[in-house]
């Protein structure tokens, strides 16, 4: 369904003086290498865990995979079509992000539905809220929620138009104990295509069929049928 | 194009402009006045110390004159910089991401911030064609005409003003250049003042710019009861293909430059 050939992302980064005339006069560039050379394939209703430390390329990948920023070299496929032409398939979820603070929850819902064509979008946004127990804040604007409804919410977001391919950055992350389980929960459950990135190695036990280990922008293992043991000697190898 | 998507773009920004209403009214009804004023205190202090006309404008039409510049001097600056301001805000909120992979066209998306901008300018737009109409009535054929190109110079402005967007979001230096240009625009367009004041050399630029087109074409309906439907293809000409080329230069910057500085 999702496949990822060689892909590499260079970002060209000015380097920064300390000072304000060494900032003014400084041209000097260098270029940093986020992603190099990952290919990998995610079948229909697969569900993969992309691992690695912080700055191991998975939030790159995600975003190119979502047509946000263009891979320097190498392709993405969504059903054998490039993927900023099958954007409609993908829900994706980035933390908090993609949600407006200054709206109420069904305002941001109702709007991201109406982008996407929903036809019923107040009973898609029904069955959500049950789903995600949302829906006594419905009304509240947005920031007053707590972190862990806004995570709920982000999900929603990504939900709302029912597609095929959920992408989920971190979905999880600094969240309670409680809030984490639900999330997992209520993710576990779904009928999708699943990618999603996380530093939880029980998270990426639960929710991926393979676990795909990154480090330093390049693929170090892939895992079918992961362990806790698995993963954990992995993560802890590629930091060494 | 789905009208949904035009509507539901357009609304997202009023709700979050009426987070906070008092600056949203404020905005909407004082903001747009500033420059005008000052210009009406300046042309009614020259034709009461005995001035008689510059160019078309004469001591009886010079109030109409103004509401009319004033007016099209607001439509010039919403549909040049809101586009940009908009995606500058939603870029530091780490919203824009969501706009921008949705299935919405970017023709979609400019009409829709378009319609926003529109109900900002609604209330200006009302008292001013009221006054403008009480003091110097027009037939119906001249108001549909005058609102036709409005319309127009509004899309054609919108188009150029979603290039500047895509620098907001991917270079912001490039960005700062588009200030200059809308300077220069306003100053080749002729708002407040009639093209015979304006140095000789700068003229001819100044009658090749649509905007100057629709504003001189849009006094003259008012004014004099002149329709020029050249003028009013050549401004429907330009911002057909303002619209195509804002769609066109957004999609490159956005491909190879994405967004960068937050």
């Amino acid at each position: 369904m999702i496949e990822a050939k060689n892909l590499t992302k260079v970002f060209n980064v000015r380097k920064e003086g300390r000072d304000i005339f060494e900032k003014l006069l400084n041209r000097e560039k260098k270029t940093f290498k986020a992603v190099d050379d990952v290919s990998f394939e995610i079948y229909e209703g697969e569900r993969i865990g992309l691992l690695g430390p912080n700055g191991a390329g998975k939030t790159t990948i995600i975003q190119m995979l979502c047509g946000l920023i263009q891979p320097t070299s190498g392709t993405v496929l969504i059903r054998g079509m490039a993927a900023d032409r099958q954007q409609s398939l993908i829900g994706l979820m980035m933390g908090r992000r993609m949600i407006y603070h200054r709206l109420t929850g069904y305002n941001n819902l109702e709007y991201y539905a109406r982008l996407y064509g929903v036809e019923d979008i107040d009973g898609r946004i029904g069955k959500l809220c049950n789903m995600l127990r949302i829906g006594g804040w419905l009304d509240e604007y947005v920031e007053y929620y707590s972190d862990g409804m806004k995570y709920k919410l982000a999900v929603a977001r990504a939900l709302v138009h029912d597609p095929e391919i959920l992408i989920l950055d971190e979905p999880t992350l600094g969240l309670d104990l409680a809030t984490s389980e639900y999330l997992r929960g209520i993710i576990g459950r779904l009928r999708k295509t699943v990618l999603l990135t996380t530093h939880y190695v029980e998270e990426a036990k639960e929710l991926s069929d393979r676990v795909v280990i990154l480090s330093g922008g390049r693929v170090r293992r892939v895992i079918s049928n992961p362990r806790r043991a698995d993963i954990r000697r992995e993560l802890l190898n590629g930091r060494s | 194009m789905d009208v949904r998507r035009v509507f539901a773009v357009a609304k997202k920004d009023i709700l979050l402009r009426l987070r906070y209403r008092g600056a949203y009214l404020v905005s909407a009804f004082f903001e747009p006045m500033r420059t005008g004023i000052l210009f009406l205190l300046v042309y009614a202090g020259f034709f009461s110390s005995g001035a008689v006309s510059i160019g078309q404008v004469t001591g009886e039409n010079y109030v109409v004159f103004l509401l009319l510049g004033m007016l099209l001097a607001v439509i010039f600056r919403f549909g040049f910089d809101m586009i940009a301001g908009a995606f500058f805000t939603e870029k530091i909120y780490q919203t824009i991401q969501g706009l921008l992979i949705s299935p919405a066209r970017k023709v979609e998306i400019i009409l829709g911030m378009g319609l926003r901008g529109l109900i900002d300018i609604l209330p200006m737009m009302v008292i001013s064609l009221s006054i403008a109409y009480v003091l110097l009535p027009i037939s119906p054929a001249s108001f549909l005409y005058v609102m036709a190109l409005m319309g127009l110079m509004y899309v054609l402005v919108l188009g150029v003003g979603f290039i500047n967007a895509a620098y907001v979001l991917g270079n912001e230096s490039i960005s700062k250049v588009f200030d200059l240009v809308a300077w220069t625009w306003i100053l080749l367009s002729c708002f407040y003042y009639p093209i015979e004041s304006t140095p000789r050399l700068i003229r001819p630029f100044i009658e090749l710019n649509p905007v100057y087109q629709a504003n001189h074409a849009i006094k003259a309906a008012w004014m004099n009861g002149v329709l020029d439907f050249g003028s009013l293809t050549y401004v429907l000409a330009a911002a057909v293909l303002s619209l195509n080329f804002g769609v066109f230069i957004f999609n490159r910057v956005w491909k190879t430059r994405g967004i960068d500085g937050y």
